[in-house]
């Protein structure tokens, strides 16, 4: 019963927070680090997918194959990042973990890879060698771990290689055991950040200097800290602002950005939905698995190319028109584009086109769409949460969803029609009010990103309003995207969330209304608000202003209700 | 090494011209199309077979050739082998088919004992296929005469039809194109797998004014360098893909011709060349071509091309197998050659009199494609948007 | 989200007291329940998972075997009514095919390829086909690493290759895999005596460098953190008690029982000759599996280009693909119809001789995954688009079944990714060029 209770009171709150259609930010608490004198406590987050797979190939090379099924992330508050804070390893997962871990342990120690990474041979290749096991589990294990091993940690790890060499009368063998439980264990599954008295602020406390080089690395790089900047943090040198910044700048300058900005844009843009999204091959037969893979390259490539390589406005990203093609995609765009060898060009869809920025590409339409027919509602819903980071309830129970679904009705021609006759039930009008004026804007495109511009034989009206600026079109929309304060504030949210592994809390708005302050005037460029972010001394401490109303767990399980119930239009 | 990192960089630098090239021919015949609606529309082939009417009733009122096994027996028998022997032989036929199946050798040379019938048919006696006894065919009249050999058109009901091709073969069973207008299998077959490994055919269709419009077009039939790209499903070609067009001259065919309603003809003769592959057919070489091909209002297109095609060729894109395709798909080489030799109508040989060409006829079905020529630098438009 | 670790730690006892915290634990709670359960039931047993494929040649007619329904499956198709009895205990897979990435179509051999080696070569095949990626992770333990049968009396029928053109060469004689498998070098699984594999024995003490890990967390966690840790922790011990349970001797193989000798038998491609045989090859192979003998077994009903013919009759069931007509009333070839329903009635049987084994509460069927394979999609036109291929049985727990997977244009090698992991091999990504896959049929797996 209470729940019940609660729950109609967040309704009551989301929708009061749509509304008003800015942050619920009423009543920041007080500035929150830890009381004096307590201890102050720190955060875990499982590694992705992703970053196991780039850890492995930083530390042992990219001929290291990594094969398994890795556990499946979970979304919290619009992140798979901020989920990672809150997911463990279950008795299945860390099967797989120990599988895939002897695979890699093994090919390390495998001799076609021995003698170049590991940096010593022993006495007897039949036989333990404590100096030689010692020296390869600690370099490992400083890289893994992303810090020195305790002596403890590592006499544990030399004691297993010793005695597996012994049982297995093998150097290598042994070797690879112990490899393979450092790749199991939680020291390296999870990120820990530790904290450590903050002498600047008496009391106070601080991330230590490798929990610090994580943070950077995992944030810009989507892996685990280089050797210069665990060197960097051996030294103290990351708590200086000038040491703090010529890192930040050495790894903002690296080829490697690109990664970490696709890792941020892979994550905030959902793609992990992919893997699951069919569609109807009957209607779509353009579209296949491997236009799939290729739509999400598109958007990729063109947001790295856009934000890093040209070190574009963030805004544009919603209007531009240069973008990077396959043929295949190019079929479905209706446009020519001759190659040599069927890879990827360079194109440019010309101003007046209807292709425009993120919103037109065949990854944004194709993914908020149902198998058999486009879906103005769960476009309009991902553009609002997705991109404008607002929230948008769930549908209620009990709501007989054939007039919008059933697309051969000879009255009902054009996904508008069939809303308009779907939300005339009061219950209804309520959310599509908030989602479909957008979602029908883009109605132009199909379920699978193709252009239309009539939907069974009626002409498609694309007309709409976002928070009151009203367009005719999907580049009308993008316009109004481009120029939307929302669009600009959520990628600040989301990318602070995202490298701090948790949503903003309340007490922060100060601090995140100053890095919206500066992405503006820095021209919205985007590696210059993670410059920010990563510098700010907020990415360095330890204990956070105290949770707030958005931060409750019951808010949080209503954001989870609503992804879950994605499906129901 | 050297020569092959030199043509790659020649291609690149080819196709970024065609590139630029292309986008900005688009943007201008965007504004050139309003001020003269002239329109391109441009397509893929997706398949290209024998036009083979098998209604199933009045084709072969005389039953169907024969399969190979019973002409194997039948030919054994004849050049003195004895029962045992020959059942022996095919006692497991065909077993792998290759060559070390007892039967091969022997089929091999079933003219006169030792020479090779599939080279030298003429030492084999006319078996005598059965030939197509109906009275309707697709094709055209390419004699501008009705003879008592020609056919009527199923479709449009024209007269003085001439395919002596379909009447040769729409008996074998593997050529017959059921129900009409159905793709015969072997040849569906070959098409199917030789489409993801030979370059693509492309047609574009011109007018000066719109296509909507009756009046005079210009249909170009070329090869592309690009292989054709399938859709999801596989069975057929993905829409609105782009091929560049082969600069190689020996398969571009330009013809002149007329729409109207939307229906593409070709009726002054043309020569036509498509070089293709010998795993079908090593080329198809047609004099006197004619042409008839539907655009329909869904971007796709279906007809029919139909000319005089040396006979011979023909023979040897089922004889240069051997075996194989004779076993295979009960294909009787040496009454084929027989068949072809006496039903060919056209091109005499000055000194012999013999027809040197057959008459014949392909159907095409195609689906919209963007096409580019990288040599002349100009792009063909698909059907708008 | 919650940021747990700013909360004061006697509130978030509190919380999880009151219940407040059943949204913390959500995420992995609900891992826990839905995977956990089944991790358990499925690696609980000391009985074996065994492995096994199936092949036949020239596909099935398309539109008359695929299951009208995605998911649940509540009718299949015509062509697979013989295998009515086992739809709920297997998968069937529909719309996927070859890549060919234009190299010429090796009709027969690119299709079959692409299921088995997760690659379409050019010329010969060269890449391990999947039985003995999969015999390496299961099949290390035991006398035979796999065992080939063919029933259409050749050798080179196998599809079972461990890299380059040579097959494993499969035997075509049920009185010669009989004295292989049980003749003078029988070995009785229950009589040897057990030695631990030193292997597991390194493993399993290293693990306890693993659980002394945790100190290194244990002073700054907060609760929800911690709580985290124990989760893994636990995870941690049930990896223990794998272990240990491979270190005890293995659970007697109390359903092993030497069949009855097998004789001599004529052998060809008349279908009731292909079909005897084929049935002696199904009990010996079900009979190896229990006896221990091996863990994986590859039987070829016929090879690609099947050669099956009626009694009597000389036209070939590759012949009738591509010269019978589609008939204009049925829809579909009708002899190629007929040819399949002896197939599949076949495919049954084998499947019965699994199933009829029983072990513990469960049957060898229940224990095993049989993958099927096949070369074309519509052999008419040698097409490699929507390959009709099938699983059976359940893995040991590790595979749902009942299912029906429809995937129009993915590759093919999806499949076989997902096999792959079902049985425990360390692979995330498959196959080559367009074949290559990372994208496994995730609700199939357990």
């Amino acid at each position: 019963m209470t729940s019940i209770v609660i729950r109609r009171r967040l309704y009551a709150a989301a929708f009061a927070f749509m509304a008003s259609g800015a942050l619920a930010t009423s009543a920041a608490a007080a500035d929150a680090y830890p009381a004096q004198g307590e201890q102050a406590e720190t955060g875990v987050r499982r590694l992705s997918q992703e970053q196991y797979r780039n850890i492995i190939a930083d530390v042992f090379g990219p001929t290291i194959k990594v094969g398994g099924r890795f556990e499946p992330d979970i979304r919290r508050d619009g992140l798979l990042a901020v989920g990672a804070s809150a997911v463990s390893v279950t008795a299945s997962g860390l099967e797989q973990y120990d599988q895939i871990a002897r695979s890699v342990a093994s090919q390390v120690v495998s001799e076609q890879h021995r003698d170049a990474l590991i940096p010593c041979k022993p006495a007897k290749a039949n036989a333990p060698d404590d100096k030689c096991a010692k020296q390869f589990l600690s370099e490992a294990g400083r890289l893994l771990y992303r810090r020195p091993l305790t002596q403890t940690e590592l006499a544990a790890r030399v004691k297993v290689a010793n005695d597996s060499a012994k049982t297995l009368k093998n150097f290598y063998a042994g070797l690879g055991n112990s490899l393979s439980t450092m790749l199991v264990s939680p020291l390296f599954l999870f990120r820990h950040d530790v904290a450590e008295a903050d002498p600047a602020h008496p009391g106070k406390f601080r991330l230590d200097g490798y929990s610090k080089a994580s943070q950077l690395s995992f944030f810009l790089w989507d892996s685990a800290p280089d050797p210069v900047l665990l060197a960097a943090a051996e030294k103290g040198e990351l708590h200086t602002a000038d040491g703090l910044n010529q890192q930040v700048d050495r790894m903002l300058a690296s080829p490697r950005l690109k990664s970490g900005v696709r890792a941020f844009f892979t994550d905030m843009l959902s793609y992990d939905l992919f893997p699951t999204l069919a569609k109807d091959a009957m209607l779509f037969p353009k579209y296949s698995s491997r236009v799939a893979a290729d739509a999400q390259e598109q958007t990729l490539r063109t947001l790295a190319d856009h934000l890093v390589t040209r070190k574009g406005d963030y805004r544009d990203i919603f209007t531009t028109g240069k973008t990077f093609l396959t043929p295949q995609l190019a079929s479905i765009y209706g446009v020519p584009l001759p190659t040599t060898d069927g890879g990827w060009q360079p194109y440019e869809f010309k101003e007046g086109d209807p292709r425009a920025g993120l919103i037109s590409q065949i990854s944004f339409a194709a993914l908020h769409s149902h198998p058999g027919r486009s879906s103005p509602t769960l476009r309009g819903k991902a553009i609002r949460t997705s991109l404008l980071c607002q929230k948008v309830p769930d549908p209620p129970g009990n709501v007989n969803f054939t007039a919008v679904q059933d697309t051969s009705n000879p009255n009902l021609k054009t996904a508008r029609e069939r809303l308009n006759a779907h939300a005339t039930e009061a219950m209804c009008t309520g959310c599509h009010k908030l989602v479909d004026p957008i979602g029908l804007a883009m109605e132009t495109f199909d379920s699978a990103g193709s252009f239309r511009t009539t939907e069974n034989g009626a002409q498609i009206d694309t007309t709409g309003s976002l928070d009151g600026k009203d367009f005719t079109d999907a580049a009308g929309l993008a316009r109004a995207l481009h120029d939307s304060s929302a669009a600009t504030s959520c990628v600040v949210d989301r990318v602070y969330a995202y490298a701090m592994g948790r949503s903003p809390a309340r007490g922060e708005k100060e601090l995140l209304d100053q890095f919206k302050k500066d992405f503006a005037a820095n021209g919205y460029r985007f590696p210059d608000l993670m410059r920010r972010i990563a510098t700010s001394d907020a990415a360095s401490r330890v204990g956070q202003p105290q949770m707030g109303a958005r931060s409750s767990p019951k808010s949080s399980q209503l954001a989870s209700q609503t992804s879950a119930t994605e499906n129901s239009q | 090494m050297f020569d092959s990192t030199q043509s790659g960089a020649r291609t690149r630098r080819g196709a970024k011209a065609a590139l630029s090239l292309a986008t900005s021919l688009i943007a201008l015949t965007g504004v050139w199309a309003s001020a003269q609606a002239a329109e391109t529309r441009s397509f893929v082939v997706s398949y290209f077979y024998d036009a083979n009417y098998s209604d199933g009733k009045t084709d072969c009122p005389n039953g169907m050739n024969m399969s190979s096994i019973d002409f194997y027996r039948r030919d054994l028998l004849r050049v003195g082998l004895s029962k045992e022997k020959v059942e022996e032989a095919l006692k497991d036929f065909p077993g792998e088919g290759g060559l070390s199946q007892p039967w091969v050798p022997l089929v091999m040379t079933r003219g006169n004992g030792k020479d090779n019938v599939y080279t030298n048919p003429e030492t084999a006696p006319d078996p005598g296929l059965i030939t197509v006894s109906g009275k309707h065919s697709y094709g055209f009249n390419l004699d501008g005469k009705s003879g008592k050999n020609d056919f009527i058109e199923p479709d449009t009901k024209q007269t003085g039809i001439d395919n002596q091709m379909y009447r040769v073969m729409g008996c074998v069973r593997s050529y017959r194109g059921l129900p009409p207008p159905g793709r015969p299998s072997l040849v569906e077959n070959l098409w199917d797998v030789l489409r993801d490994v030979a370059p693509a055919w492309i047609i574009s269709v011109s007018s000066q004014d719109s296509l909507s419009k009756d009046g005079d077009v210009t249909i170009t039939f070329t090869r592309a360098l690009e292989r054709i790209t399938r859709d999801a499903s596989g069975a057929a070609a993905q829409a609105d893909m782009t091929y560049q067009m082969d600069p190689d001259k020996r398969s571009h065919n330009v013809m002149k011709g007329k729409i109207k309603n939307g229906v593409v003809t070709v009726d002054k003769p043309h020569e036509f060349h498509m070089i293709f592959d010998p795993y079908m057919m090593a080329e198809y070489n047609l004099t006197k071509a004619q042409m008839r091909l539907e655009l329909k209002a869904d971007g796709t297109a279906r007809g029919y091309i139909g000319g005089y095609l040396p006979w011979r060729d023909f023979f040897y894109s089922i004889a240069n197998q051997g075996h194989i395709k004779e076993y295979a798909t009960s294909i009787d080489v040496p009454g084929l050659y027989y068949a072809l030799k006496r039903n060919a109508d056209a091109d005499p040989d000055p000194k012999t009199k013999e027809n040197r060409r057959i008459s014949a006829a392909y159907q095409i079905e195609a689906v919209r494609a963007f096409v580019v020529d990288p040599a002349a630098s100009q792009t063909a438009d698909a059907a708008q948007r | 989200m919650i940021p747990m670790h700013h909360v004061k730690r006697r509130s978030v006892l509190r919380g999880v007291m009151g219940g407040a915290a059943v949204s913390v634990g959500l995420p992995y709670l609900d891992c826990f329940l839905n995977t956990n359960g089944t991790a358990l039931a499925a690696t609980g047993t000391q009985l074996p998972t065994r492995f096994g494929t199936w092949f036949w040649g020239l596909g099935l007619n398309p539109g008359r075997w695929e299951p009208k329904d995605e998911g649940k499956m509540t009718e299949m198709g015509i062509e697979l009514q013989p295998l009515n009895a086992y739809k709920d205990r297997m998968n069937v897979f529909s719309g996927l095919k070859a890549f060919l990435d234009g190299k010429p179509l090796q009709v027969h051999t690119s299709g079959a390829n692409a299921i088995l080696t997760g690659s379409v070569p050019r010329g010969q095949a060269s890449l391990p086909s999947i039985d003995t990626i999969v015999a390496d992770a299961i099949g290390t333990q035991t006398r035979f690493r796999s065992l080939e049968a063919a029933s259409a009396g050749n050798a080179t029928h196998s599809q079972s290759r461990r890299s380059g053109a040579v097959v494993n060469p499969a035997e075509v004689s049920p009185a010669a895999l009989y004295t292989r498998i049980f003749g003078a070098e029988f070995q009785d699984p229950n009589a040897s005596t057990f030695t631990p594999d030193p292997a597991v024995m390194a493993r399993r003490s290293a693990l306890s460098a693993v659980i002394e890990d945790r100190k290194s967390f244990e002073k700054t966690l907060g609760a929800a953190d911690k709580a985290r840790l124990d989760e893994y922790f636990t995870s941690l011990r049930s990896l223990e008690q794998q272990l240990d349970l491979q270190l005890k001797k293995p659970a007697p193989l109390e359903a092993c029982t030497k069949p009855a000798d097998a004789a001599e038998t004529p052998v060809g491609t008349e279908i009731e000759m292909v079909k005897a045989n084929h049935k002696i090859f199904a009990g010996l192979l079900a009979h190896a599996l229990a006896c221990g003998q091996t863990r994986v077994i590859n039987m070829a009903f016929t090879d690609s280009t099947s050669s099956l013919r009626k009694a009597g009759g000389h036209q070939t069931h590759h012949e009738y693909s591509h010269e019978e007509p589609v008939d204009a009333v049925l829809g579909y070839q009708p002899t190629m119809a007929w040819f399949f329903g002896e197939v599949m009635t076949s495919f049954a049987y084998f499947l019965d001789q699994l199933d009829g084994i029983k072990e513990g509460d469960r049957t060898l069927l229940d224990r095993t995954l049989i993958m099927t394979g096949t070369d074309h999609g519509y052999a008419k036109l040698h097409g490699i688009e929507n390959i009709p291929v099938f699983t059976v049985g359940g893995a040991n727990g590790r595979v749902k079944t009942g299912l029906h997977f429809r995937a129009v244009g993915d590759t093919v090698s999806r499949i076989g990714l997902t096999v792959q992991q079902a049985m425990g091999v360390p692979v995330s990504t498959w196959g080559t060029e367009s074949n290559q896959t990372s994208k496994p049929f995730a609700d199939m797996l357990a």
